[in-house]
């Protein structure tokens, strides 16, 4: 550098011919060796300007004139002895033609510039440099003819090297963006992978940020260019700004989403959210312009105007988080401050430098995204680490009050145990209870039971005592035919609240019960005979075991007192029969006299109301047949 | 004279009620031993009094009987029964009994409590019969007008209550008329309708 600035400082005189003993590695800046003539329309050839070099001015510092007109300029060249092959190399101009005249006349032309397509170019050319392949000791006369399309002041910054030294630069140069770009590439793959692995969304920010800032910075140096659109180079640097841009999309997403902004910071986010839309709209003005002016200082300005939003952005996004920042969230703010300050430094640079700019803003850009995913992991790592940490301490919480939900069900368990205990208890106690009261049941039934039997034996023992007293006769036949019914009734009794026996009373053992018991009363020398001819299994419901039995005592009283009055051969004759299961037909049936004999007979005004009403009570049927002696026949349901 | 029917399931005892209350009243009696003996007894004998037991067959049938018949006919009750159980007593007090005689019972009871229901019976015309029902005699329609000839409505104003004409009405007056026939005059249907209002219930 010093060995440059000498060089200008020393500069010989413009216009003054060139004769360089260039030493190896000298490098010989030419802009105060040209002379230089303004073809506004671009008319001119090289032929008649360099037979007629009277137009040329001598090239001054801080000229001004229109960007876009071609410009000629002019130096002659004394090749030396020793490396006669020069390199002659620029920055920025994106078309140059280089005429190289001997005494002769044209020697060379070859075109050179930013915008070249690929094969336009020299083999051993780049588009920024072209070799010229001098002589030793002849002299020369260059003439370039320069375009500069971008609407930026050209800057003549043309220079000349030995052709060694030159590629030994590019070659370092090269080197080092490879180191650079490599180093990006790295911290690409190792954020994609962090994303894809953690899924944590900031990561997917970060990458945005890290391709569009490197694509940006590998387009600025010209690499993608000649990566992708050797041919129309223009195409390939207009998609520069937009890299910036995306870039710029990214760092502000991440900051958003690491920091919360909408949630932490609402207020803040309501003004900040609209920081996409303005990049997004002056992408698009950007591409409008370039596309279809070419007027890349236009696209400069707007994004020097840009910045300063931007800029605004991060010191109101650090002024207004920062006290409620995480340390983690801080780290990522200490990147965003140096983004913040490289943004401001390229945007001074290039306000006061514009084009050349371009050259150091790469390798800057570069190093700032280097710097910032260095932060902004390292922030990432204290916020996992935060992570495990908050993690390890929710997994003991948990484990705690699992422990305590454990020890209460515990608790439950126990007490759920000790109610079914005390449950158990009371139902014990209930059963208990139930037997007692069953027991006293029991012994109040059999005491009821007891009592009834009791008092009709009581009535029984007091009307059979009585009978003796009573010497009208039919006083007599009354008692006898009550003493019957009570009989009657006791056996009912007997056989009903027998526990032990099913339901129902069966008719045979009845009747034959209550036949032996009347006869006793009534037919004491035994003469009758009763004939039973009955089905063993006829069963009497409850309900009409009482009314059969006064019934049948009603019958047999009748026959007794009626029928056999000095009959030889007394007999009663006693039928029954089941018809279709639900209905009993009952044959009662004497070899007595008849009614006919009897017209005024006591036992028609009493016994057979009684005998019928009995019959209706049980919802039967009952008919009277006098043929041989008397015969009822009843039909009763069962 | 005052009808009484006897419903009790054992005739035995029935008969000794029949007996005792021939002996004691002036009085047409039937007995019943069953439910279903009652229904029948109701319609043809439409007593003014029942001496019901309450159980018959199987527990309270009594009380659901009685409830059964009072939505058809008009009669007084008293309910004879051996429970003197609380709950018992509420149910049956439900159905609105004149009476109620608990067994075992004698001469003296069943006379002290049909007494006091008999003397009532004797000037009082609203018992002894079947509420109208309008699958009988009347339409439902029929009744319905009664019922508001009971309420002194004009038949300008059952016209208005019903929405209808009141020719109509006094068509349904008409045929109201011929069936009870009675002579084809307002006062006549009036007299009527205030001596048996308490039949269209």
């Amino acid at each position: 550098m010093l060995l440059a600035l000498l060089l200008i400082t020393i500069a010989p005189a413009a216009g003054r011919p060139l004769s360089p003993p260039l030493l190896a590695g000298q490098r010989l800046i030419l802009s105060s060796h040209l002379s230089m003539v303004e073809d506004s329309k671009g008319l001119m050839s090289a032929d008649s300007l360099f037979r007629n070099p009277q137009g040329f001015q001598p090239l001054t510092n801080g000229w001004k004139g229109n960007p876009t007109s071609y410009y000629w300029l002019r130096a002659s060249i004394h090749s030396d002895s020793i490396s006669p092959s020069r390199v002659l190399s620029f920055s920025h101009l994106t078309y140059v033609d280089i005429y190289l005249y001997s005494n002769n006349g044209l020697v060379l032309h070859k075109l050179a510039g930013a915008f070249r397509p690929r094969d336009e170019l020299s083999e051993g050319d780049g588009r920024l440099f072209t070799i010229l392949p001098l002589q030793p000791g002849k002299d020369y006369t260059i003439l370039l003819q320069v375009h500069h399309t971008k609407h930026y002041q050209p800057v003549f910054d043309f220079q000349m090297q030995s052709k060694r030294v030159f590629f030994d630069g590019l070659r370092l140069r090269e080197t080092f963006d490879a180191a650079l770009l490599g180093a990006v590439c790295l911290f690409f793959l190792y954020t994609l992978l962090s994303w894809i692995v953690s899924r944590f969304r900031p990561y997917a920010w970060l990458l945005l940020f890290i391709s569009g800032i490197g694509l940006y910075v590998i387009g600025s140096s010209g690499y993608l260019i000649e990566w992708l659109s050797p041919q129309d180079p223009e195409a390939g640097w207009m998609m520069n700004v937009h890299f910036l841009h995306a870039g710029m999309l990214g760092l502000y997403f991440l900051l958003a989403d690491f920091w919360r902004l909408r949630t932490d910071f609402p207020r803040f986010y309501t003004w900040v959210r609209w920081v996409p839309a303005i990049i997004a709209v002056s992408s698009i003005a950007s591409f409008c312009i370039d596309y279809f002016t070419s007027n890349y200082t236009l696209t400069a300005t707007i994004a020097c105007v840009e910045h300063p939003v931007m800029l605004a952005f991060i010191v109101s996004a650090l002024y207004t988080c920062w006290s409620r920042l995480s340390p983690a969230q801080r780290y990522l703010g200490y990147g965003i401050m140096l983004c913040g300050a490289t943004g401001l430094f390229i945007t001074v640079n290039a306000m006061v430098n514009e084009e050349r700019a371009i050259a150091t803003s790469s390798v800057v850009g570069d190093c700032i995204v280097l710097a910032t995913v260095l932060l902004f992991s390292t922030g990432l790592k204290e916020e996992m680490r935060h992570h495990e940490v908050a993690k390890q301490a929710a997994l003991a919480e948990l484990n705690r009050l699992q422990q305590h939900q454990n020890s209460i069900l515990e608790n439950k368990v126990a007490e759920r145990t000790e109610e079914l205990a005390i449950s158990n208890k009371r139902l014990l106690k209930q059963k208990q209870l139930l037997g007692e009261r069953n027991t006293k049941i029991e012994t109040l039934i059999n005491e009821l039971n007891h009592r009834v039997k009791n008092n009709l034996q009581l009535l029984y023992s007091l009307l059979s005592l009585q009978l003796p007293m009573v010497k009208d006769g039919a006083s007599r036949e009354i008692l006898k035919g009550n003493i019957g019914k009570i009989r009657a009734m006791m056996l009912v009794n007997q056989k009903l609240f027998n526990f032990d026996q099913g339901r129902g009373v069966s008719l045979c053992e009845f009747i034959g019960e209550m036949a032996a018991h009347l006869q006793k009363i009534y037919d004491t020398r035994e003469k009758t005979r009763i004939l039973q001819d009955i089905p063993a299994g006829i069963r009497l419901t409850d309900r009409h075991t009482l009314s059969f039995g006064l019934i049948l005592s009603e019958l047999f009283t009748n026959t007794f007192k009626h029928a056999f009055k000095d009959h030889a051969d007394p007999c009663i004759h006693v039928q029954a029969k089941s018809l279709n299961g639900n209905l009993l037909e009952f044959i009662y049936s004497d070899n007595g006299m008849g009614i006919a004999d009897n017209d005024n007979d006591e036992r028609f005004t009493m016994g057979i109301p009684l005998i019928r009403d009995l019959t209706r009570q049980m919802n039967g049927q009952m008919s009277i047949n006098e043929e041989s002696g008397l015969s009822y026949c009843f039909t009763i349901p069962v | 004279m005052v009808r009484i029917l006897v419903i009790e399931d054992e005739i035995i005892i029935g008969r000794f009620i029949e007996r005792h209350l021939r002996t004691n009243f002036d009085c047409e009696i039937s007995v019943a031993v069953s439910a279903a003996e009652a229904r029948a007894a109701m319609a043809s004998f439409l007593p003014h009094l029942l001496l019901c037991d309450i159980q018959m067959e199987e527990e309270l049938s009594g009380i659901n009987l009685i409830t059964e018949l009072r939505r058809r006919y008009a009669f007084e009750v008293i309910y004879i029964t051996s429970y003197q159980n609380r709950s018992i007593i509420e149910k049956a007090a439900a159905t609105n009994p004149a009476n109620y005689i608990i067994k075992p019972i004698d001469e003296s009871q069943l006379f002290a409590g049909v007494q006091i229901v008999m003397s009532r019976l004797e000037t009082d015309a609203q018992t002894g019969k079947a509420y109208l029902q309008s699958n009988t005699l009347f339409t439902e329609m029929e009744l319905r007008i009664l019922r508001l000839i009971r309420e002194k409505k004009t038949t300008i104003a059952i016209a208005e209550d019903l929405h209808l004409s009141r020719f109509t009405i006094k068509n349904h007056r008409h045929t109201i008329c011929r069936k009870l026939q009675l002579s084809d005059e307002n006062n006549a249907l009036l007299k009527w309708v205030v001596q048996n209002g308490n039949l269209l219930k």
